[in-house]
């Protein structure tokens, strides 16, 4: 067990993979496409949010030292309200993790296997991550830590490379589609932050709970700073307008891209690490996955789990008809999952639990001061 | 349990190469036939006349005619032209791979060329069509042919370069050397296109009847104001001209720019490089000097006065002259400073002419003006409110030129 505890950058690089997998398909789009022009004001706002909404977050987590979310949940309503947190977690990520993966697979055929089966393609993807889980945990946040310091690397060389034909003047108008559409309802994207689920689960990998809270500063302020260079190289490069309509779009910004005349066509390059990404995303959602279903349901052997969960997420992938209904399933089914259980579900037990935890302690205290009140 | 993970492994690596295996099979290099030009006409049957250049993977390969609507014909011996008549793009490739032996690939696709008669009725359609291909590269060149397209590809044969195909792998225009035109790619057109900021232009080419000791022959004078791509039919040996640029409003082609207007674009538009340009001798009146400017920049500025813009572009040149005869004496102080005022106005002049062409005359800011123009505006509504692309055509300008001639070349001062 303990050599599946996580340092600082392994845990920090978990949070930050769920928000990388999300640039790198439609999230800087769908941000263009609520904001327009106040984008890069709007990624700015929703991350300072999002750090404040941490900032409490860890606070509400101080009680319940080395115990995740589906701990809480068992100290708030026993076993009952755990199995319900489970079954939330698992459907969501299960959910998230296939109409992603489908999403990539989709881009994968559309550019390079135009004849293959789709599902096929994703086979392939969760074949590989079932493989990996079976080799263990160490190994897939070892990766993961590669791959998402590679990725991080690529989104930099992508907003670098652009930079010479970008037109700055495409931050104006300022205040994009008006004060309300970037500052109230522009507060939903706070849903781009999704990787914040890892940090209700990974406080029992620490391996110092008291860097809980860095690990998820951090990943924050990674995630917001990729998310600002992508939107950015998205809003300077093309009209915001066409980029609501096109689908792919930071794989239409490293087209647009060339390093001289003798580096063109670097996309394929992008292409090939983003396969490793979302093989490392994969890898991670059914390895959290295995882990919470695990401890929920008392089971010792982990094949089964992962077999089982390999399979809904190829079930998932099975369902949307259309590039329409994945777009849907990612853009606005996702956005509200994410606000619902990130933002909402998850926090309001933790704060039950850190009411009830104080509420206990004010209690004992109280019984404490009588009992030595009586006894004088 | 190890015999097991063996067996998982071996069937996953079975499934990756299935799968790779099937799709990589189609798109091996022999079964592809690579498009390097594709030209647009307005068709005899159809609405659409498409004309692929292909490239041949073997110079001995001989043109044989096509069936149905199509008909081959080669420029050179390295590619083939096939004429397709159809409704849409689209279609027009499925036509083609119907009687072609090898399926068309337009991932080396350089040119996009679009008749002048088809880009006056617009050419809208098409180009969010080609966006749409994942073949065609945004880096696509798009130019408009003042002849037909099909005929531009057949004799789509510069000077110096035997191989038509060569030459559009490796240099698309003579922009970087004369300013006299803009590399245009697709990605450009298209952000223009779907932008509120301007208008799209494209590069203005046409096939020149030329031969090596009368260039500029098709022009009226040797003013270089007046050179633009003109279609002669004359000469013995035809050639490319790419020169100039074709001015849209949104779609459609609604005029064109001579080699100085494009140079004085260029310079407002931040993308010039190097050019040579004649201005009216300050020392005698009959005479030019020949100026190299190799830097220009143009500080832009728009702001809405009583609702109609006022734009300021105040450009900067640097320059060396080119011009020595017996007797001159240009680089004194008070010679340099006649010349940089004479630069002055007669650029000043220029972009003035420039601009209220393209507002007043044709009202299509290929510039994007509008670009500086938004920061006007707080919200997206006001922008769209405003309805700049519009407004343009009531703007006022005022341009001014600063220029310094840092140096002469070899000769400083001659006496005869």
């Amino acid at each position: 067990m303990n050599n599946e505890k996580l340092n600082t950058i392994e845990a920090t690089f978990l949070v930050v993979i769920v928000t990388l997998t999300h640039i790198i398909l439609n999230l800087p789009n769908t941000i263009l496409k609520q904001s327009g022009s106040a984008s890069i004001i709007n990624v700015v706002y929703v991350s300072i949010l999002t750090l404040i909404f941490f900032l409490i977050l860890n606070k509400l987590f101080n009680p319940f030292s080395g115990k995740d979310i589906v701990d809480v949940s068992e100290y708030v309503g026993g076993k009952p309200l755990k199995i319900i947190t489970n079954i939330i977690y698992s459907v969501y990520l299960i959910f998230v993790a296939g109409v992603l993966i489908l999403n990539f697979s989709e881009l994968l055929r559309l550019i390079y296997f135009q004849n293959a089966w789709t599902p096929l393609l994703v086979l392939i993807f969760i074949t590989a991550a079932v493989i990996v889980n079976k080799i263990g945990f160490k190994n897939i946040v070892k990766a993961n830590t590669l791959i998402v310091f590679v990725v991080l690397i690529t989104v930099v060389v992508i907003f670098a490379a652009s930079l010479d034909k970008v037109e700055f003047q495409r931050v104006f108008p300022i205040l994009g589609y008006g004060v309300n559409e970037t500052f109230i309802i522009g507060a939903l994207n706070v849903f781009s932050f999704g990787g914040l689920i890892f940090l209700y689960l990974i406080r029992p990998n620490l391996k110092e709970q008291k860097k809980y809270k860095k690990v998820g500063i951090i990943s924050i302020i990674l995630s917001a700073l990729y998310l600002l260079l992508s939107v950015s190289s998205l809003l300077f490069l093309f009209p915001f307008l066409t980029t609501g309509t096109e689908t792919l779009s930071v794989y239409m910004s490293t087209r647009a891209i060339e390093f001289g005349k003798f580096f063109e066509r670097t996309d394929a390059l992008f292409i090939l690490v983003w396969i490793f990404t979302f093989l490392s995303y994969l890898s991670v959602i059914i390895s959290y996955l295995t882990k919470i279903n695990k401890k929920t349901f008392d089971v010792k052997n982990s094949s089964p789990i992962i077999y089982i969960i390999a399979l809904l997420i190829l079930a998932v992938t099975l369902i949307p008809k259309d590039n329409a209904q994945i777009m849907f399933l990612e853009t606005v089914v996702y956005k509200y999952a994410a606000l619902i259980i990130v933002f909402l579900y998850s926090f309001a037990i933790l704060l039950i639990g850190y009411l009830k935890k104080t509420g206990v302690k004010l209690k004992q205290t109280r019984n404490n001061k009588k009992l030595m009140l009586n006894v004088k | 349990m190890k015999a097991r993970n063996f067996l998982i492994l071996i069937l996953g690596l079975l499934i990756v190469g299935f799968s790779i295996s099937n799709s990589s099979a189609i798109n091996t290099i022999d079964e592809l036939a690579y498009v390097v030009a594709i030209g647009f006409d307005v068709g005899e049957s159809s609405d659409l006349k498409i004309s692929f250049q292909i490239n041949m993977p073997s110079s001995s390969s001989s043109s044989s005619s096509g069936e149905g609507s199509s008909d081959n014909s080669s420029s050179d011996d390295t590619s083939v032209i096939n004429t397709v008549e159809c409704n849409s793009f689209d279609v027009g490739v499925s036509l083609l791979n119907s009687y072609l032996s090898k399926k068309v690939n337009m991932s080396h696709c350089k040119y996009l060329i679009f008749s002048e008669e088809l880009a006056s009725s617009g050419i809208g359609d098409y180009i969010y069509s080609l966006k749409n291909n994942i073949e065609i590269r945004p880096s696509c060149n798009v130019l408009i042919s003042k002849c037909s397209a099909n005929y531009f590809l057949q004799n789509s044969k510069p000077v110096l370069n035997e191989v038509a195909t060569k030459y559009f792998g490796l240099e698309t225009s003579s922009e970087k050397n004369t300013s006299y035109t803009e590399a245009v790619t697709l990605k450009d057109f298209f952000c223009d296109l779907s932008d509120t900021f301007g208008n799209p232009y494209a590069i203005l080419g046409s096939i020149n009847g030329i031969s090596s000791n009368n260039v500029g022959n098709n022009n009226q004078s040797l003013d270089d104001q007046s050179y633009v791509a003109k279609e002669i039919d004359e000469g013995s040996q035809k050639n490319i001209e790419n020169l100039g640029l074709a001015i849209f409003k949104e779609d459609k082609l609604i005029g064109e720019l001579s080699g100085l207007e494009t140079i004085m674009h260029l310079l407002i538009c931040n993308n010039f490089q190097n050019a040579t340009v004649n201005i009216p001798s300050p020392f005698s009146d009959s005479d030019y000097i020949s100026l190299y400017i190799y830097s220009g920049k143009s500080k832009n500025s728009v702001k809405i006065v009583n609702g109609t813009p006022y734009i300021q572009c105040n450009v900067s040149l640097k320059m060396r002259l080119l011009t020595s005869s017996q007797s001159s004496n240009y680089m004194t102080e008070e010679n340099k400073r006649l010349i940089e005022e004479y630069t002055n106005s007669y650029f000043a002049a220029h972009i003035n002419e420039y601009l209220y062409k393209t507002s007043k005359e044709l009202n299509s800011d290929v510039c994007s003006f509008g670009q500086y123009a938004i920061s006007n505006f707080l919200t997206w509504d006001d922008w769209t409110d405003y309805n700049w692309l519009d407004k343009y055509q009531e703007s006022f300008f005022s341009p001014s030129v600063n220029s310094r001639l840092t140096s002469s070349y070899l000769l400083m001062e001659t006496n005869s």
